[in-house]
């Protein structure tokens, strides 16, 4: 296969939050309270303001990268109003973890457990699907150059292949190119339900699985544009080495 | 007389004498026209030369190839040039990477309950936080930790935990 399609860790906008060696919180940070709760109430309480601090300073961290990238895309249209709103609804974010963190510095212990719960809560019903539905959204709008570049290809392709079918039928090169634009119909009507999607504001997971199907289909018909590459490299000595 | 007959005839036909005489000294007397070679039309000649056989041999060097992979390459064969087939192909398989992170994203921001070494459980979830993400459950359970502290401190190595994982550790 000539694209792998293996699963790397790459840097991505919504797990690179600013200040990232701040937050990375490690077992010893959590450990760290443990110890002083067995010193006293006051260090505990100490140790849990400044890291449930820290959490929620990181958690808007977060957005805010999440939200810079969501600003800088480059969007058509009719999908301008979803990234507005998705904007908001960042903005939203932002402001309940300001208010979460206004909270801490006047709490106990119990009221540190409260607020780390609330934030949690809210991440889980709230934050979570819409950290997901921004990347989706960034993701499938980087994708459109990707499909315009596939479409421009497959119209200059189909005049080189038609040119030499009508100079030297064979049915492999017809077949692989006729495969790659079936693909890439698919491919497009593919991009285009995950688009329906995205501005229905239908569950991540929906939406994300769409854009995965329309990308795999896109990565087949390169496979079959470079079949056809390789048979049109045979019959046009121009093209070799180009 | 038939019409062949006639026809025959008409070989004999002559000009008159006098007629040939006047247009035969009528052209002796026209002098051909003289080109003089001036240096502007030398130049032009030279340029009229230059340009024909220059065009002559871009055909040549166009139908023989010479031109491939150059910026004059033509149009219908970039259409399947190996290269920027290749560079396409790449970057839709970058977007399959990310799509792939998201989905494993998502795919593990359920809270997922996982048995802890001390028996109980311990909730992790794991989204929009930072990677990698190393389970509490299996070296340091939040609750084993911050609960009755019977996880020590020096028997676990240091591990990255997420955000809710931090915030559930701190609820509890």
């Amino acid at each position: 296969m000539a694209l792998s399609l293996g699963f790397t860790a790459v840097a991505h906008a919504q797990s690179a939050p600013a200040g990232a060696s701040d937050c990375t919180i490690t077992s010893d940070d959590i450990q760290a309270i443990t110890a002083a709760e067995a010193e006293s109430l006051t260090a505990e309480l100490t140790a849990r303001k400044a890291l449930l601090t820290r959490v929620i300073t990181c958690a808007k961290g977060d957005a805010q990268t999440l939200q810079t990238s969501l600003q800088n895309i480059q969007v058509a249209s009719d999908a301008q109003a979803l990234q507005s709103q998705l904007l908001g609804k960042l903005s939203d974010a932002m402001n309940y973890y300001d208010l979460e963190l206004a909270e801490v510095p006047d709490s106990g212990i119990l009221s540190t457990e409260a607020v780390a719960a609330q934030v949690l809560s809210y991440r889980t019903s709230s934050y979570d699907p819409l950290s997901l539905q921004v990347s989706d959204f960034i993701l499938w709008s980087e994708n459109q150059n990707l499909f315009a570049a596939a479409n421009a290809r497959l119209t200059s392709a189909g005049n080189l292949v038609s040119f030499l079918e009508t100079a030297a039928p064979g049915d492999d090169l017809q077949s692989d190119f006729a495969t790659a634009q079936t693909l890439i119909e698919t491919a497009n009507e593919e991009n285009q339900a995950a688009k329906a999607a995205l501005l229905q504001s239908a569950p991540g997971d929906q939406s994300l699985a769409l854009i995965m199907q329309s990308l795999q289909s896109l990565s087949d018909a390169y496979q079959e544009f470079s079949e056809v590459s390789g048979i049109v490299q045979t019959l046009l000595p121009t093209a070799q080495g180009s | 007389m038939n019409l062949f007959e006639i026809l025959k005839q008409f070989k004999n036909i002559e000009p008159d004498a006098d007629f040939s005489a006047t247009s035969r000294r009528a052209i002796l007397a026209t002098e051909p026209a003289s080109l003089p070679m001036t240096a502007r039309r030398t130049i032009f000649r030279i340029i009229e030369t230059g340009v024909a056989v220059a065009l002559t041999g871009f055909f040549v060097l166009l139908i023989t190839g010479a031109f491939s992979g150059s910026t004059i390459e033509p149009t219908p064969y970039e259409a399947m040039n190996p290269q920027s087939l290749h560079a396409e192909a790449q970057a839709i398989d970058m977007q399959i990477q990310l799509a792939n992170l998201n989905y494993t994203e998502s795919e593990s921001s359920g809270e997922s309950t996982a048995p802890t070494a001390a028996g109980g459980t311990a909730t992790t979830t794991t989204v929009g936080g930072i990677l990698p993400v190393a389970p509490l459950a299996s070296s340091t359970p939040a609750a084993a930790t911050l609960g009755t502290g019977t996880a020590t401190a020096s028997s676990t190595a240091t591990t990255t935990v997420s955000l809710d994982q931090a915030l559930q550790a701190l609820s509890e």
